[in-house]
């Protein structure tokens, strides 16, 4: 269609609505780096084509729509609900786990880690689940009829051994939400089993601060839970360490584990 | 949630967070499905188009830039490229979006301090009712088909059996006459 004596300030408005050939647009769109009242004429188009639709008289959504849309939405992504909750600090993202699972794999690269997460994270389901269970259960008693929202995780957070001794210990910690109740739930495993008093130790650990998250034991198959309310303070990392009692206010022992 | 702006809230799907997804269906689930309506003008095909509209919103990759315009205009423009293409689909035409986000961005070159760029909705809904009379029934009837319905403007001729150059010059009218009333504040 275009030739050298075609005027190419007229095919502004084709190129707007993208109805141009291939050549055209690329004609134009080289025109334009020259043409200062092209490049003014485009930009008014374009004002005028947004400001359009605000002709249009608003009409309410149908009430029932909004949890058709979401439950679309979410139901493709698959049961992970990764939302970090709203108090939660950024500034994390260079070791946060959210939005692995909930991207389609070709979207994002994945980190080497996150494989070991899934092999972590199936036996926490199925850890989670037990104890969700076990929770359904006890509320029930309490309040019969009444159901139990489920839980779901709302940040997520892998562990990585910072001890040498402890370089095979692999794990995650995680917020898990049940209606407005926040726990706190650690995973891990090939931990080294503690003897006598000794006893693992989480703390939250925000600026210089650390808060005592709770203790727990490990025997010899390796394996440490720890499912504790979540305290309410707010913290950046998580560390665990191996205390000679499960007694401390502060760490004593070694740092074994962290985010 | 409710404190955050759209572009925060956006930045925050971005990173897969459900709340604010949530979030801006609230607070313009109205607009788009309102759109969606007058487009396809059927309330199941609206609902559909809502659904892809929230669903793009939450796989997009390359997000909303704040300094690229309001963010109600780019999520109306994505609501036109989904309901053109859906209305397209369904008389089984070309599925060929007119506008693509990417062109938008590449169209888009807002300067500071330009009113239009900061123009609230409502503003921008006055000044644009207020352009449309001064349009002919013909031109009105030319933008509702070319905009509103995603008819191509060889599409329209053929409609309206006229030669394509004649929709062009109305369409071309049009423009300078929506432009001269709409962007008056900016040359008056």
């Amino acid at each position: 269609m275009h030739n050298g004596g075609m005027n190419l300030c007229e095919l502004c408005a084709s190129y707007m609505l993208g109805e141009c050939s291939a050549e055209e647009r690329e004609a134009f769109a080289r025109h334009l780096l020259t043409c200062p009242s092209c490049r003014q004429e485009l930009r008014d188009l374009r004002r005028i084509w947004l400001a359009l639709p605000m002709r249009m008289e608003e009409t309410e959504a149908p009430a029932d729509l909004k949890a058709e849309v979401l439950e679309a939405i979410f139901s493709q992504d698959g049961d992970f609900a990764l939302d970090r909750p709203q108090d939660e600090p950024t500034g994390r993202s260079d070791n946060r786990a959210t939005g692995v699972y909930a991207v389609p794999p070709e979207r994002r690269k994945r980190p080497v880690w996150s494989y070991g997460l899934i092999a972590v994270l199936v036996p926490l389901l199925i850890a989670s689940a037990v104890w969700n269970f076990a929770l359904l259960k006890e509320r029930n008693a309490l309040r019969a009829g009444i159901p139990a929202q489920p839980a779901r995780i709302v940040s997520f957070m892998p562990l990585k051994a910072v001890n040498q001794e402890f370089v095979s210990a692999k794990g995650m910690a995680c917020i898990l939400q049940q209606g407005n109740h926040k726990r706190l739930v650690v995973y891990l495993y090939g931990l080294t089993a503690t003897e006598g008093s000794e006893a693992y130790q989480v703390w939250l650990l925000r600026g210089g601060q650390r808060s005592n998250a709770g203790t727990f034991r490990v025997g010899d198959n390796g394996f440490g839970v720890l499912i504790a309310d979540m305290p309410d303070v707010t913290f950046d990392n998580i560390g665990i360490t191996l205390e000679p009692d499960a007694n401390g206010t502060e760490p004593r022992g070694s740092k074994v584990m962290g985010t | 949630m409710k404190h955050l702006s759209d572009a925060e809230l956006m930045h925050r799907v971005l990173e897969k967070q459900r709340h604010a997804l949530e979030e801006l269906y609230d607070r313009y689930v109205n607009l788009v499905y309102s759109f969606a309506l007058k487009s396809t003008r059927n309330q199941q095909a609206a609902r559909e188009v809502v659904q892809l509209v929230f669903t793009r919103l939450w796989t997009t990759e390359s997000g909303y830039d704040p300094l690229k315009g309001q963010f109600a205009s780019w999520l109306l423009t994505i609501t036109r490229n989904l309901a053109v293409d859906y209305a397209r689909k369904e008389r089984r035409r070309s599925t060929e979006i007119s506008i693509e986000p990417e062109q938008w961005e590449q169209i888009s070159d807002p300067r500071d301090n330009d009113p239009f760029e900061t123009m609230s909705l409502e503003r921008m809904k006055d000044r644009i009712r207020y352009a449309y009379r001064y349009l002919s029934e013909s031109q009105a009837e030319l933008i509702e088909q070319l905009y509103w319905h995603g008819y191509t403007l060889s599409e329209i001729a053929r409609m309206n059996n006229e030669p394509i150059g004649t929709v062009k010059s109305r369409l071309h009218q049009s423009l300078k006459i929506l432009r001269k009333h709409l962007l008056v504040e900016r040359e008056g």
